[in-house]
């Protein structure tokens, strides 16, 4: 197997993730879940959500350090009725790759592999230039192996390599700090991708490998996937949702069923893609709670949501798009590019 | 007339992907090292015009790597733009102006960075 060349690997330990669960399709991000944990001046590493949708399931997972974990999980507001279930796993770790560059043979490689060496993922997330998997943390060698079977870096021959020179950067981790509490929150700008589908597919664990297969035989169509998230939902399943150029959906929905046939996948569609480049999410606190507002008082549903490395990425209905751009604009500090 | 080459050393895979498409839609050939022994190793294969060089990275840090290139013969003309984690915004920090100025960095601009900022201090250095 001919591996596919990446720029590299990061891995962040010693994680928590709270995760809700909802079969509610309005969930109050703001109020029940950021706004608490901005409010308490809690770094979030990593943030997926995904609307629940005509009485299907939904749900939100985030991850913080595992000394935040409980303290995060008693903060998030769970309204009896509303929220389903609430759990909090104390040891994951995350794994990212970069860049992706959109490509699904990347995305599709990663999963199947992952499933074949028994890699336990809790979670996926994208940023527009990585994909990060939440793992748990007996499997994460495991996971940095398959990474290394599958991947070439220029900087590191194999996992050992790595590993070791993660060790010593590691030591000097302490070294050099810093946080960010800028007034108002600093972004390097704001891209709208329209004209997508948004693909919600309930997995079980083996499912992700056959999700990965569709990938791969999507990447042969020329398609990118610019949005992936997956987060556990009750019964030992990850709730994935992906989004896809609006114009193959004949050919996606094709390809799902061949290679997920006891699958039952939603579509949505027309929806948009908004991604927040770079205002250094998992470095400050408040930042999605910061997009989460503005989005909430618009009215504009969010869709699915990925915060991971450094970005947000936001899906919302097409017709959002315009609105919501505008509104992001103003609560956030961006330069000017245009005109 | 070739195509001026700026390197960007950066941990945060974000932060690269975004500068480089600021960079080459205005022009600059964009090269991308993850952290700074990679940083350093690519400027071994090929000396860049410019060097966008973040501080808190993995196995070497950006000032480090900055005094190494400033204190050697052959790269101390490479000018460096060192992007620091210390400004209004950072109230929390272990690295100091002392630190950067100690590297001898030809520009310094303070994270979060305004990416229109970053590539008019690229360009300055070229016109």
């Amino acid at each position: 197997m001919t591996k596919i060349k990446l720029g590299g690997l990061k891995l962040w330990e010693a994680g928590a993730q709270v995760v809700l669960s909802s079969a509610c399709e309005e969930q109050r991000l703001a109020v029940n879940v950021s706004g608490p944990l901005a409010a308490e001046k809690i770094n979030i590493s990593l943030f997926s959500h995904l609307a629940g949708d005509r009485g299907s399931e939904g749900g939100t997972a985030l991850c913080v350090t595992r000394a935040l974990g409980a303290s995060c999980s008693s903060l998030v507001k769970v309204s009896q009725g509303e929220l389903e279930s609430l759990r909090l796993q104390t040891d994951v770790s995350i794994l990212s790759i970069f860049p992706h560059d959109q490509r699904l043979d990347v995305f599709g490689r990663l999963l199947t592999a992952m499933v074949e060496d028994g890699v336990e993922v809790r979670g996926l997330a994208t940023s527009p230039s990585a994909i990060a998997a939440v793992v748990s943390d007996p499997t994460v060698d495991r996971g940095i192996d398959t990474i290394f079977r599958c991947f070439e870096f220029p900087s590191y021959a194999t996992a050992a390599d790595w590993r070791a020179g993660w060790r010593r950067s590691d030591q000097r981790g302490g070294e050099i700090i810093a946080s960010y509490e800028e007034r108002l929150i600093k972004i390097y700008g704001v891209v709208e991708e329209p004209d997508l589908d948004l693909w919600m597919l309930p997995l079980t664990f083996p499912d992700l490998a056959n999700l990965g297969t569709a990938m791969n035989e999507f990447g042969r169509f020329g398609l990118k996937l610019p949005f992936l998230v997956a987060l556990p939902a009750p019964g030992e399943k990850l709730l994935c949702a992906l989004c896809i150029a609006s114009i193959a959906a004949d050919e996606v929905e094709r390809v799902l069923t061949i290679h997920l046939p006891g699958s039952t996948f939603r579509r949505r569609s027309p929806v948009a893609a908004l991604f927040l480049h770079g205002p250094h999410f998992g470095d400050r606190y408040g930042i999605a709670h910061a997009l989460i507002q503005t989005l909430e008082r618009l009215d504009t549903k969010i869709l699915a949501l990925s915060c991971a490395i450094s970005s947000i990425s936001a899906v919302i209905s097409a017709e959002d798009l315009s609105a919501a751009t505008g509104a992001i604009e103003n609560a956030f500090s961006i330069p000017r590019a245009r005109g | 007339m070739a195509r001026r080459y700026v390197l960007i050393v950066d941990d945060d895979p974000d932060l690269v992907e975004t500068v480089a498409m600021m960079l080459e839609s205005k022009g600059y050939e964009v090269g991308k090292a993850y952290d700074g022994v990679e940083g350093e190793e690519s400027i071994k294969k090929r000396r860049p015009d410019l060097l966008v060089l973040d501080v808190m990275m993995p196995r070497k840090h950006g000032y480090k790597l900055c005094a190494e290139l400033k204190g050697n013969k052959a790269t101390r003309d490479i000018p460096i733009i060192l992007l620091t984690a210390v400004g209004d915004a950072v109230p929390t920090t272990t690295y100091t102006h002392a630190d950067g100025k100690a590297t001898e960095a030809d520009e310094y601009i303070p994270k979060p960075v305004d990416a229109k900022t970053l590539v008019q201090a690229v360009d300055s250095f070229f016109t």
